[in-house]
Order: C-alpha cells, then structure tokens, then sequence
C-alpha cells in the first residue's frame, strides 16, 4: 500500500512518461497513468487507455476514478508529440494533431483533475513544456506554439486555481536521452544544447529533481512558473 | 425523469452559504451568480465541484457543468436554483 500519495502522469506508457512512473512507483507513490496503450501491470501503478484529445475517453476514466474513489494529489502532463518540419511543408492535419494533444488534452485533464484537487483544497498541477518555447527553435514553429500555449494556460490557471492551495507550474526539459527526441538527427540536437548556458543533454534525474521541487510540500509559494533546463532563457 | 436536480442545487448551495456564514434560506427563486446578487466566482466554482459530484452519487452520471454562457450576464445557466436546475436535468438526459 502506498503512502506518500498519488500521482496522475499522462503518456506514461513510454519515454519519459514511463521514467517518471517507474521511479515514483519505486519510491512509494501510488501512480496513475492515461495513455493510449497501457504497459505490464505493476503494483500500486493504475493504468488507464485512453485518447486525451477525446473528451469522452477522458471522463469516462475520471468517472472511473470517481467511483474507485481515488484522489489525485499531483497531476504531471506529460503526454505530448513532437514534429520537426518547416511551417510552409507542415500538414493541417499534423498541426492540429499536435495542438490537440499538446494543449487540448491537458486542458481536458486538467480540468477534471483540478476539481478534485478543489474538493481536498490542494493539489500539484505540473506541466510539462519544451526549451522550444523560449530558444524559439526553428522547424518547431506549431510544436513550440502548442507548448505557449500550454504555458500561458497555466499561468492563469495557477492564478484561478490558487485559492484552492493548488499550484500549477511549468517545466521544460532541454534534449533527454529518452522520448520525443530519438527521431531528431543529432546535428539539430548539438546545435540546440550549444544554445544552452550548460551544454550537455538532460538526463532523468535532472527532471525528477525540478519535480521533486514543484511537488514539495513546501513549495505552496511557488506557482504560475516555468523552469527550463541547461541554463536556457 | 427527475434525479431531484433542484434539491442537489439547493443542497449544495446551501452549504457553501453556511461555509460563507450566509443565514439566507435557498428556494428555487434564489439567485446563484447574477450582476447584482449571488456568490462570488470562487463559491461558484466550488459549487460546481459538489454539484457534479453528487449528481454522480445520486445517478451515476458524470456531467460537466461547463457552459459558455457561464460568465454572461443575461442568459447564464449559473444564474438561479431554477436555471441551474433545468441546466443539469438536460445535461442528465442528454447523455
């Protein structure tokens, strides 16, 4: 039985996602995971399949919450897609594909997530961004737009939700060995982390700290933020 | 087919009105959230919270109180025990 709370973590069933719920589930958390094709099942770890761009998908596993009586303590969304590709040869149909996942389906989490933090009148939201946003990468023009987005949403959200003693706050990770990156040639990667004040790739430990941080009982005081990774700015 | 809606509204408003320290009795004619009258939008948010919570408890239905009428003036679903009422009963039935 766990004891040091729950977590809900979006597409935890690969990359970084599935990091961060191994390494919670392996230090006490009970975890709870959205994503479209759960993993092996494990102890204390709760997975649900579901399309977080579909709004019916996504209540119906938060009525199953409801009814299996579980309460989210920290909400990390996680889930999200990448696409390197020029604006002028970039689909309609694979901008909306990554606004849809990249910001709608956080918003359709984190508003049903969020009312359940109300009713026990605290909560952790972290969301999780990109370095895209303020390196202003080229060929990532609808992937850093979705992950603004995502930013500015929480930060008015932070400030509706912070009566309630609910933080949301922002990370963004530099270039992780693990996830959405295994597909970038390594030359686009090198000259990303060249940008960074520390030039080296992320590792897990480097996000679990920052969200250690955010989580941290003692961090009521910090919400509406965003962190970046490798001394990006 | 009713699932009582009217008296889940009143309950809980009538709740939060005792957590505000508020003495008024709720009847269907109280107004929620108007321009001149009604609980602040912190209230009202988390009366939305214990009104789809206990619609659920009561019928098993997972409505989303979400409208974007919510912040209007004239024609909000948000505005009155009735309003409200007869919001919830057509989210009940359209699913």
């Amino acid at each position: 039985m766990s004891n040091k709370g729950t977590i809900l973590i979006t597409g935890a069933s690969k990359g970084i996602g599935k990091s961060l719920a191994d390494h919670y589930l392996g230090i006490g958390f009970k975890v709870i995971s959205i994503s479209r094709s759960p993993g092996p099942e494990k102890e204390n770890h709760i997975q649900y399949q579901a399309d977080i761009t579909n709004e019916e998908e996504v209540r119906q596993v938060i009525t199953q919450l409801k009814q299996n009586k579980i309460t989210i303590d920290v909400l990390i969304n996680n889930a999200g897609i990448a696409s390197m590709n020029f604006m002028v040869t970039t689909s309609f149909a694979k901008a909306t594909e990554i606004i849809n996942t990249n910001f709608l389906g956080v918003f359709l989490i984190t508003r049903e997530i969020s009312k359940m933090m109300i009713r026990k009148n605290m909560g952790r939201i972290i969301n999780i961004s990109s370095v895209s946003v303020p390196m202003h990468l080229e060929w990532q023009s609808v992937y850093a737009a979705s992950k603004s987005a995502l930013e500015e949403f929480t930060r008015i959200i932070a400030k509706e939700l912070a009566p309630f003693h609910i933080t949301a706050n922002i990370l963004g990770p530099n270039p992780v060995d693990i996830g959405l990156i295994k597909n970038i040639p390594v030359k686009n990667l090198e000259k990303v982390i060249n940008q960074q004040a520390v030039k080296r790739r992320g590792e897990l430990q480097d996000i679990i700290h920052c969200l250690d941080f955010f989580m941290d009982e003692k961090s009521a005081f910090i919400t509406g933020q965003s962190l970046y990774l490798g001394g990006v700015f | 087919m009713t699932f009582g809606t009217e008296e889940i509204v009143k309950s809980c408003l009538q709740n939060i009105y005792e957590e505000l320290g508020i003495h008024n009795e709720v009847n269907n004619a109280t107004i929620i959230y108007g321009p001149e009258e009604g609980i602040n939008s912190l209230s009202l948010v988390r009366l939305i919270v214990d009104i789809e919570e206990m619609v659920l408890t009561n019928s098993g239905k997972n409505i989303v109180l979400a409208d974007d009428r919510a912040l209007s003036m004239k024609n909000s679903p948000f505005y009155s025990v009735t309003t409200l009422s007869a919001y919830i009963t057509t989210l009940i039935h359209e699913q």
